[in-house]
């Protein structure tokens, strides 16, 4: 019972922060207001709730942008993964080994390069008028697939592959019952969960290291128009605090976000931890 | 065997998947890379690489080239500089950085399989693994240039930044804790084997015995974990100023420098495919001394 | 009266809530079997790891001597008794110079007790470094222990998945006697093979040990085997083991038979008990 209402709790505390990230999002302006000088690099006491930048603009506006850039394509990277590592843990206990063959030998290939190297050929590739993060976030999420996919299958087979499938429809189960409930819901779930929240969670972080070396080099970034602004910025201009300027509080809102990114992950993690 | 022949394939299938995917898209490959209206010399960009020949065409002379050294020259990130000494010159920058970092990894993973460092700190190492590689290194570079100011890439500064940055590359994105944990765990699940218990009683050692079995294992993870910090070399290179492969790719991406990205995402695949040959090498090599048994002992060819 | 190679006197082992084996006493004697009986939980395992210097209980270790007269140790558990794991980390250090050289363990179920990662051979060959003299060839050597236990010689290239039930019970026997030991301790060796094998694996045991002079405990609650074989038999039952009896079991007379009834709970039954 105990654990049960701990991993409530996280629960709770996860579609909290999500709603919140979501809510964030749709909230988000399609341009950034326009500077004001009467209000350049206040802090949160003056300007509620997370001050201004060196123009002037709030803080809430690029918070509320960055996470219009991030939180659909990440989720849908995370689900994605979800589905696949589902389908891998229903193929092992179908017993279509050759599925499973092609997943290791997939996963062997896909796991040979580097990931940030095989995001930057596909930014490459990618048609510049299409910057957006989904494509680099789905890159992302194939990437992730066979590892994930792999752990699926070996999870089903740990609980008898086949065998157990067989155990349970001498008891009168439906396959259906038995693949989604029985399978998936009981034994994969946690599994799973992990898995989506963990893509969703590096995706997130992709974007911001993508468009902080991005900013660095003061170029446009492959994952969000030129009118939109990332976290990634909120960071540089704490970076540029961090050297002497006054927006110490532009960085620990960007820390701020991370940290409740993580957060989330984690506590989407913990709430779905098998019993 | 299998991996012994990726490894031998991956230089080769890499540039093949890039042609492929160029020419799978819509549009003119040369006109993907560079389009025309925001970038300059979509028509020598397609002249310089033959993109106007054919993916077969295309392929066949870049690989050829590249087998000799000739990546041809840099149209962006240093324009007319051959891209094969920019290659050579970023190379040595990468290498220190994955290096140093493997460091604190190897030594964290005998350690915590020696059972030296305590599970109860485990929380603590995933924690600070859940913070990404581009935070810290951000305030690593504000420190170095705080310090050292507008001489801070060369000399000893510019030795502090690669130090630094393998510092954020071997701990940040779970890379020390995933090796702690990951190596731990292996050895424990190994230790728990009957095997090994009943080893107890005949007088061996747990470690003679048990190590043999896990080493596919941990140079299995170990090889992720070195391409996982060659990922990350991507963003401290840059982050950190670091003059690396890494770097030299990002900025290559970022200027549409095709023959500079191509050139690095080949060297980055040698690079994999002497990991993955490594390991491939090591496995055969354990499955070799698994199989060996005392000689004189075995009788001939069957009666 | 036969030399005494092993004695394990008025052991005792506890958990922090319950008591595992209390005044087992096991005494094994030059060319002699002496069999440990009991039901299974009654502690036979653990007092066959006791005898080795294996303890791996907390607070473990209360009471008992644990000696090998015939290389003249002291009594093995001095300093150790209610001192917890500490002090049993350190007995499984001391002891360890004397496992798989003076006294030899061979386990049931050998297909998971045998090193998956290693040749047979290999392991022969590294029980057979466990002598006090090294052989002049440890090939010939790892032929000949083969042979005694009925396996072929390309048996030594076999990594343990190769081998069937059988032939892994004769490998792990084999394991058992390449060092040479003075007592081989033989965990209920029979379990998991089938009637004729249990047999063979039996009488093979009985054949080695009597032609290297070795003395054997045998762990087991087959009473069958029990009864044909064994000089001595240790009862442990709940609570402790009896005295030791050193009259081989008249199967006329009362006491633990095949189709014993009596429940873990019961008292244990000695000879002459209705």
């Amino acid at each position: 019972m105990r654990s049960r209402g701990t991993r409530g709790l996280w629960g709770v505390v996860a579609l909290l922060l999500l709603a919140g990230l979501m809510a964030l999002a749709a909230t988000a302006p399609e341009f950034l207001s326009t500077p004001d000088l009467d209000r350049i690099a206040l802090g949160p006491g003056d300007a509620p709730p997370f001050g201004t930048d060196d123009r002037g603009i709030s803080l809430l506006e690029y918070a509320a942008q960055g996470a219009s850039i991030v939180v659909a394509p990440a989720l849908f990277s995370g689900f994605v993964v979800m589905m696949l590592s589902t389908m891998a843990g229903l193929v092992r206990c179908a017993g279509l080994t050759w599925i499973d063959g092609a997943i290791q030998v997939a996963s062997e290939l896909v796991g040979s390069l580097p990931r940030l190297v095989v995001i930057l050929v596909v930014a490459l590739i990618l048609p510049s008028d299409y910057r957006t993060l989904l494509p680099i976030g789905l890159t992302w999420a194939l990437l992730a697939a066979p590892g994930a996919m792999d752990e699926a299958a070996a999870t089903a087979g740990r609980l008898g592959g086949e065998r157990f499938v067989e155990a349970l429809k001498a008891h009168g189960f439906s396959g259906v019952r038995i693949y989604l409930y029985h399978v998936v819901w009981l034994n994969l779930r946690s599994v799973i969960v992990r898995q989506g929240a963990e893509v969703t969670m590096h995706v997130v972080f992709l974007e911001i290291a993508l468009s902080y070396l991005a900013l660095r080099r003061n170029e446009p970034s492959f994952t969000h128009a030129d009118s939109e602004f990332s976290w990634a910025t909120l960071l540089y201009q704490g970076y540029t605090a961090l050297l002497g300027s006054d927006l110490m509080h532009a960085l620990w809102l960007g820390l701020g976000l991370v940290a409740a990114t993580a957060v989330m992950a984690q506590a989407v993690r913990l709430s779905a931890r098998a019993r | 065997m299998v991996r012994l022949l990726a490894a031998l394939a991956l230089p080769i299938v890499v540039p093949a998947i890039i042609t492929m995917v160029l020419w799978a898209l819509p549009g003119h490959p040369a006109e993907i890379i560079c389009p025309p209206g925001i970038c300059d010399g979509t028509q020598a960009l397609a002249e310089r690489w033959n993109l106007h020949l054919g993916p077969w065409h295309f392929f066949t002379t870049w690989i050829s080239n590249a087998v000799t050294g000739d990546f041809g020259n840099s149209w962006r990130v240093q324009q007319g500089f051959p891209v094969a000494d920019l290659i050579w010159e970023s190379l040595p920058a990468t290498s220190m950085l994955v290096g140093l970092a493997l460091v604190p990894l190897v030594v964290g993973a005998v350690l915590a399989a020696a059972g030296w460092i305590p599970k109860l700190l485990d929380p603590l190492w995933q924690a600070i693994g859940l913070v990404p590689a581009v935070i810290l290194a951000l305030f690593l570079a504000a420190q170095v240039e705080i310090t050292y100011g507008a001489l801070s890439f060369g000399g000893w500064p510019g030795q502090l930044r690669l130090l630094l940055g393998a510092l954020v590359l071997g701990v940040a994105d779970n890379a020390l804790s995933g090796a702690l944990v990951g190596t731990r765990s292996v050895f424990e699940a190994e230790l728990r084997q009957r095997y090994v218990q009943i080893a107890v009683l005949r007088g061996e050692s747990t470690l003679s015995n048990a190590l043999p079995n896990v080493l596919p294992a941990l140079i299995g993870q170990f090889r992720a974990r070195t391409l996982h910090l060659m990922s990350g070399a991507v963003v401290v290179e840059v982050v950190m100023g670091v003059p690396g492969l890494g770097e030299l790719l990002f900025d290559g991406t970022l200027m549409q420098d095709f023959g500079v990205v191509l050139a690095a995402t080949w060297a980055f695949s040698l690079m994999s495919a002497v990991l993955l040959g490594s390991q491939a090498l090591a496995e055969i090599a354990v499955a070799l001394w698994v199989r060996s048994s005392p000689s004189g002992v075995a009788e001939g060819a069957a009666a | 009266m036969s030399e005494t190679l092993l004695e394990l006197r008025d052991l005792c082992i506890r958990t922090h809530d319950r008591t595992l084996v209390d005044g087992v006493d096991i005494t094994v004697q030059r060319g002699k079997v002496t069999a440990v009986v009991g039901h299974s939980g009654s502690g036979k395992s653990l007092s066959a790891r006791a005898a080795m210097g294996v303890l791996d209980v907390d607070p473990g270790l209360v009471r008992g001597s644990l000696r090998y007269p015939g290389i003249k140790t002291g009594n093995l558990f001095d300093g150790v008794h209610n001192r917890g794991m500490r002090a049993q980390r350190k007995l499984l250090r001391q002891t360890a110079k004397y496992r798989g050289g003076y006294v030899s363990y061979s386990p049931q179920s050998a297909s998971s007790a045998l090193n998956p990662g290693r040749t047979i051979g290999r392991q022969l060959q590294i029980a057979i470094s466990r002598r006090d003299t090294a052989p002049n060839d440890v090939g010939v050597e790892i032929r000949r222990v083969l042979d005694e236990v009925g396996l072929p010689h390309r048996a030594s290239s076999a990594l343990p998945r190769e081998l069937s039930g059988g032939m892994a019970q004769r490998a792990a026997l084999a394991l058992a006697i390449a060092p040479a030991p003075s007592v081989m301790i033989a965990d209920e060796p029979e379990t998991g093979l089938d009637p004729v094998l249990r047999r063979v694996v039996t009488e093979l045991m009985l054949q080695v040990a009597a032609d290297h002079g070795v003395a054997l405990m045998l762990i087991s609650h087959n009473m069958d085997t029990v009864r044909r074989i064994a000089d001595t038999v240790v009862r442990i039952g709940p609570g402790g083991a009896r005295v030791q009896d050193d009259e081989t079991p008249d199967p006329s007379e009362g006491g633990l038979s095949e189709d014993d009834d009596t429940e873990p709970g019961d008292p244990p039954r000695v000879h002459g008990d209705p």
